[in-house]
């Protein structure tokens, strides 16, 4: 079953006298139920163009976004405010919790936006919480808690409300490697587990490595698509592979993002 | 581009900020400049006969707003160098030496100081006339003060601003230059204190502001007095204490309270205003002292004014009066026909013959009736009984101020009226006389009728006095006061045996207006200044804290949170932060009025609330203000549609 579906993107910036960028051009992308699917290309590719139309806090030129059946690229307001937090999920490279809430809140807000009964939150929180053996920091302040339990919170919170689809801008970004793979892991748990399904930009060849399939793009149209084969550690050198068929990537900056 | 534009263009991109500042500096200005020409007036200075005490009244107050001020820039300044550490350690890093960058602030601060005075000074030239009439007319000045603003007006506010505005900047530029480059980057990343409660600041402020409020409504009037400075020490510093720990314990309390905090609006506005109260419980206090000093002091000096003029009817109830020998032909003819001449109609008369007494040989009295005393209107509307004793009498007091008596009951005392005693039981009343004054006898001794009578008729015929006394519906009229400036010069006599003694309220009462009124104009302009810079300091706040608010704001927006949703948030969050303040003002300066009445022997209370309501009126005009400042520069900026 598609759950979220890109048909014929195209995202220009600029015009009106200014010099005019086009960042995607007619780009298609289609995403199963569950699927876990990954974004990569080089700087200037379009892929965070890509990740913000998917999120709807950017509209496309043209071209229209599907998500649920749903045609959400032209939705306005309180109405797209609405969709957004009911059936999105997202994680950021910079994790963006609140510091004024908890970690418990931070994750539980999605929830306490929608009104649902506070057991019910509650409920959730624990179970959640206990899967991402983050239990003992719910009560800290995200400036208390190291960059990874952050993210780790930042990913319980994008999946407490069940949306149809976790939307990741460069999760790992920020992260060490260990915490790294830490956050893969809870993501592929979450993926296997919950049955969710992920999109995430990457420029991180071993964060990639975790997803099912693996998008490339370039000059803002689709370059390549590769699908996991059994092993992860194969799955690393084919992309890795097509990274240096495609010019950038390994050696790229992490700090640089398309 | 030079160090003189960037300078330029960082005031004018931060002028959102730099705008309450600004307009509170130009205000100040604007204010000094008026009094320092009003103090150095040359028609002034050569003195008015009812000018006496006003140069010294404005010089006191321009003195006060020139310490305020200093205070306000002092503050607001250093936050708002504090504001943008950040910017000058970029600045730093990309290699602007201390000097350069010393030389930016100081370009900066001059501009702002430059334009707070011309914008300061314009108003003042400005407003420089209708202030003049406005004091002409308070101080009854036979005409207008012609326009004045001789150089040395000009000199002395330069010269005082000039200086606050420099030591002001060098003082925040010690700030920066001290810090090191990592300090100043950093200094807006430096991690938040979680909101803690502590037991012991919470319980030292609740025993200093409780002290206090309980010292100020203490029955005694000598306690009270005592207790001024203690007890506005006491709440001062109780009010930093309480508003941060009653503030942090409050929103626990909220938060533990699941059913309704976990909803949105109280979710993201109580989490956060935990962080607000925290950081901003200080401004936040010394916000609600000040609110709680303007609108005790205006109140005092309205409640005074209000209870001075009144007090004119305790001496002299009626509104004209003539006492005379009872022996010679009655001056009343005249006194009506000038009433009648002024268009004065339905009088009520009254005609007394008395005579003048000793009480214990020392205090001169004049006898009155007790039928008189219950029937005519008093100051206060309680008519007392005579004591139930044998020769019970009432002495009226000619004052009610400072009445501290708690001992009512009546007093052996001996009465003598032409060479002859009374023995008599005398208790007090403080409820102002039946019978305006007559010249030096300034007490009334009220006996019961029989014995009124025996007193007069047994008294030698040349000590008899007729007193005739008229009542109108409205002795505040322009009419009564025509009739009694003409009546005094009619009956210029002093002595009541040389001739008709004429008396009445309306002399006393003009000159309370007019230098009380003139107390309580000078009074509201201080405290508007006041007034407008520890708004300012919330304004300021508020601002400081504004980048911080907006990436909070984004975050919530990507979350999926509303734009409805977010203006609730902040609208909630910013009313407590600016009328809370207010509030325990309010509650601060009731107990201060309340004080007062206890001084004063008689309820001021709603002369507070008065006061309160109008300054409540303005608050409320400048928290809108502020507040459409805020919101637009809160939601306005980015592009990403919500």
């Amino acid at each position: 079953m598609l759950v979220l579906e890109a048909k014929g993107l195209t995202k220009v910036y600029g015009g009106r006298g200014k010099v005019a960028t086009r960042a995607l051009s007619n780009l298609s992308l289609q995403v199963e139920k569950g699927e876990f699917v990954g974004i990569m290309g080089p700087s200037g590719s379009g892929k965070t163009t890509l990740l913000n139309l998917l999120a709807t806090i950017d509209a496309p030129t043209s071209g229209a976004v599907v998500i649920e059946g749903k045609e959400v690229s032209h939705m306005r307001g309180e109405e797209l405010a609405l969709f957004r937090r009911r059936r999105l999920g997202f994680i950021f490279q910079d994790y963006n919790l609140l510091d004024s809430l908890t970690i418990g809140e931070n994750i539980a807000l999605p929830l306490v936006l929608d009104r649902v009964p506070v057991k019910a939150i509650k409920e959730r929180l624990r179970t959640l919480a206990g899967q991402l053996g983050i239990l003992d920091i719910l009560e800290k302040y995200p400036y208390e808690v190291s960059g990874g339990q952050q993210q780790r919170a930042a990913a319980a919170r994008a999946i407490i409300h069940e949306p149809a689809v976790i939307l990741a801008d460069e999760p790992t970004g920020n992260l060490d490697s260990r915490s790294a793979r830490d956050l893969m892991e809870t993501l592929v748990l979450l993926n296997n587990l919950a049955g969710v399904t992920i999109v995430m930009v990457t420029h991180d060849a071993f964060a990639a490595s975790f997803c099912s399939r693996i998008q490339f793009i370039r000059d803002g149209q689709i370059y390549t698509e590769i699908r996991k084969g059994a092993s992860r550690e194969a799955f690393f050198q084919q992309i890795l592979d097509v990274l240096s068929l495609m010019g950038g990537g390994r050696n790229e900056p992490l700090a640089n993002r398309g | 581009m030079s160090l003189w534009q960037i300078a330029a263009r960082n005031v004018w991109r931060n002028r959102g900020r730099y705008l309450a500042y600004l307009g509170s500096a130009a205000f100040a200005v604007m204010v000094y400049f008026i009094y320092t020409a009003l103090a150095l007036h040359p028609d002034l200075q050569e003195g008015y006969s009812g000018a006496w005490g006003v140069i010294r009244g404005i010089r006191a107050a321009s003195v006060v707003i020139a310490v305020i001020t200093f205070y306000f820039l002092l503050i607001s300044n250093a936050a708002f160098v504090r504001s943008r550490k950040k910017e000058f350690g970029l600045l730093s890093l990309m290699g602007l030496s201390r000097k350069q960058l010393m030389a930016l602030i100081l370009w900066e601060s001059l501009i702002i100081a430059l334009v707070a005075l011309a914008v300061g000074l314009g108003f003042g030239l400005l407003f420089l006339r209708l202030f003049f009439m406005a004091i002409s007319v308070l101080l009854r000045l036979p005409e207008s003060l012609p326009f004045h603003a001789g150089p040395q007006v000009w000199a002395q506010t330069l010269l005082v601003f000039g200086t606050f505005f420099l030591v002001v900047s060098l003082y925040s530029l010690r700030d920066v230059v001290r810090s090191s480059v990592i300090d100043l980057i950093r200094a807006e990343r430096k991690p938040k204190e979680t909101p803690s409660f502590s037991w012991w600041k919470a319980l030292l402020g609740l025993l200093l502001v409780g002290g206090g409020y309980w010292w100020a409504s203490s029955p005694s009037p000598q306690a009270v007095l005592l207790g001024v400075v203690p007890v506005t020490a006491m709440v001062t510093v109780g009010t930093v204490f309480l508003m941060r720990e009653c503030g942090i314990a409050l929103l626990g309390w909220l938060r533990r309270r699941e059913g309704f905090y976990y909803r949105t609006t109280p979710f993201l506005t109580v989490s956060q205003l935990g962080f607000k109260i925290q950081e901003n419980a200080r401004t936040m206090a010394n916000t609600a002292v000040a609110i709680a000093v303007i609108l005790t002091a205006v109140g005092t000096i309205y409640a005074l004014f209000m209870v001075l003029a009144n007090d004119a009817l305790i001496r002299a109830p009626h509104a004209f009066q003539v006492a005379e020998p009872a022996g010679a032909g009655s001056a009343a003819g005249t006194v009506e026909a000038e009433l009648r001449r002024q268009g004065l109609e339905n009088w009520v008369r009254r005609e007394l013959v008395t005579v003048r007494g000793d009480l214990d040989g020392d205090v001169s009295v004049l006898l009155v009736p007790y039928s008189l005393y219950a029937g005519v209107e008093r100051v206060s509307q309680e008519v007392k009984p005579l004591p139930e004793v044998e020769g019970g009498a009432l002495l009226v007091y000619p004052y009610s101020l400072g009445a501290t008596t708690t001992d009512w009951s009546p007093k052996p005392r001996e009465l003598s009226v032409s060479g002859r005693t009374f023995s008599l039981a005398v208790a007090p009343d403080y409820g102002g006389l039946p019978v305006n004054e007559i010249f030096t006898t300034r007490y009334v001794l009220v006996l019961p009728d029989d014995l009124f009578r025996e007193a007069v008729d047994g008294s030698a015929p040349e000590d008899r006095l007729r007193v005739t006394m008229w009542d109108v519906a409205d002795w505040r009229s322009e009419a009564v006061a025509e009739a009694v400036d003409a009546l005094a010069v009619r009956f210029p006599g002093e002595e009541p045996e040389q001739g008709p003694f004429f008396s009445s309220p309306v002399p006393e009462y003009r000159e309370t207006v007019s230098s009380m009124g003139f107390a309580l104009f000078v009074g509201i302009f201080v405290s508007l200044v006041f007034f407008a810079t520890s708004c300012s300091l919330l304004y300021f706040r508020l601002f400081t804290e504004l980048e911080e608010d907006r990436r909070h704001f984004r975050r919530l927006q990507e979350v999926g949170v509303s734009r409805g949703e977010l203006r609730r948030v902040s609208l909630s969050q910013t009313q407590v932060i600016f009328f809370v303040p207010f509030l325990v003002g309010l509650v601060h300066s009731t107990f201060a009025m309340k004080a007062l009445s206890t001084l004063l022997q008689r309820s001021v209370l709603h002369y507070g609330w008065l006061v309160a309501l109008a300054y409540l009126g303005l608050y409320v005009l400048y928290y809108a203000v502020t507040y459409a400042f805020y919101w637009r520069t809160l939601s306005g900026g980015s592009a990403r549609p919500a």
